[in-house]
């Protein structure tokens, strides 16, 4: 019987020049069959996307120079351009009410209301967060992530399609699937993080033999 | 009336502003920002990492250090050497630094963050190309050389350039080359 199976695929370093599903069919195609979930590592889609920034292209507003001054110093939004280009993305007033609403719930023990709300501010990666030469940039979270599952999907003739974001600190979250597709379910699979440390390297994930698998249990 | 009330209502909103605002600037002071300086002061000597007939390459090290206490990212540093030709035109500079942490071969400056109270060091190549295509002749009458070391720093305010000299001496030189 076959058994679930994760095959990392290495790419080159993928730019806005590029196009991720060329890049899934060029670096895994040969890998992927009818049985199989494509995960892609969402800072990699929202990079050949565009969907990036420069601190230099950005003008701080007085909202984002007083949240920032409340996050935890490891977080990408407490730097200044980071939380601006949340604010770029979700708008600075939404993010403020997020922040407002995420410090009101924090008194009654409840947290994460703040990047619950604003998904800019939990998706995107502040300088230093990608591989270069992406290190100078802030990079945003993927652009219609569901839209980018589907036409892997289309493209490659594979069983279902995710776009991932998952770290090393055992948290891994579904952005965007393919019609049919279990998010939770697939992310428990990625849990260990097999895109490895820098995702920009091994960016694609194939889980082999998912759909006989699943059907079987 | 209306008047006098609607001013009280004003004034009573605009100090209550200005209070908030004197919490969140001492907040801010409280909290501090970085401070992330290169240090060219303790700058090793220049050494040889590679010499031919044409051409001789040196390093030096340059520590730097977060004095702040919040994290600073240095996004990107590069050296800029000033030889003009009118001051010596006997060879061609190539110059380039790396984070000693993060070794490459590249040219390139990864953005790194540096936490409160920590450093590292930078490594500065000086590359020096004979004209003539003997290098040890075409350096007989170099001067000195400054390098002016640009880094960018970001953190919790508004990215700065910074920007720190260091000086290639001909003691440097002619240590280099063995006399």
């Amino acid at each position: 019987m076959a058994e679930l199976e994760l095959v990392c695929v290495p790419t080159r370093i993928l730019t806005d020049n590029d196009d991720i599903v060329d890049a899934i069919i060029e670096f895994g195609g040969h890998n992927i069959g009818p049985e199989d979930i494509v995960c892609v590592a969402e800072s990699v889609v929202a990079i050949t996307q565009g969907h990036f920034t420069r601190p230099e292209e950005l003008t701080l507003s007085w909202q984002a120079r007083l949240i920032n001054r409340f996050i935890h110093p490891d977080g990408s939004m407490s730097s200044v351009y980071g939380m601006q280009a949340a604010m770029e993305i979700d708008g600075k007033w939404k993010v403020l009410g997020a922040f407002i609403l995420g410090a009101i719930a924090k008194i009654f023990r409840k947290s994460g209301v703040f990047y619950a709300i604003s998904r800019a501010a939990a998706l995107a990666d502040d300088v230093t967060g990608t591989m270069p030469p992406f290190d100078k940039h802030i990079v945003y979270g993927p652009k219609n992530p569901d839209q980018v599952a589907e036409k892997i999907v289309s493209r490659t003739g594979c069983y279902g399609a995710v776009v991932a974001d998952v770290n090393d600190l055992k948290r891994s979250a579904v952005l965007g699937t393919s019609r049919g597709i279990d998010g939770q379910k697939i992310a428990q699979l990625l849990i260990d993080n097999p895109f490895g440390n820098d995702s920009q390297m091994t960016p694609i994930v194939i889980i082999k033999n998912y759909a006989s698998v699943s059907s079987g249990k | 009336m209306w008047l006098y009330n609607t001013l009280n209502v004003l004034v009573t909103i605009a100090v209550i502003i200005a209070v908030f605002y004197l919490l969140f600037r001492l907040f801010v002071l409280k909290q501090g920002n970085e401070q992330v300086v290169l240090l060219p002061k303790r700058k090793t000597n220049f050494q040889v990492a590679d010499m031919n007939f044409e051409s001789i390459t040196l390093f030096c090290d340059i520590p730097f250090v977060n004095k702040g206490r919040q994290n600073g990212t240095i996004m990107d540093l590069f050296p800029r050497h000033l030889l003009p030709q009118e001051q010596f035109d006997a060879v061609k500079v190539e110059t380039w630094a790396m984070d000693n942490n993060r070794p490459r071969h590249d040219g390139y400056f990864e953005a790194v963050i540096i936490k409160p109270k920590k450093g590292g060091t930078i490594r500065v190549y000086v590359k020096l190309i004979g004209k003539s295509g003997n290098i040890r002749e075409d350096l007989k009458e170099f001067p000195y050389m400054n390098i002016d070391i640009f880094y960018q720093v970001v953190g919790r305010e508004d990215y700065h350039i910074n920007k720190d000299r260091i000086r290639l001496n001909p003691a440097d030189i002619q240590a280099a080359l063995g006399h």
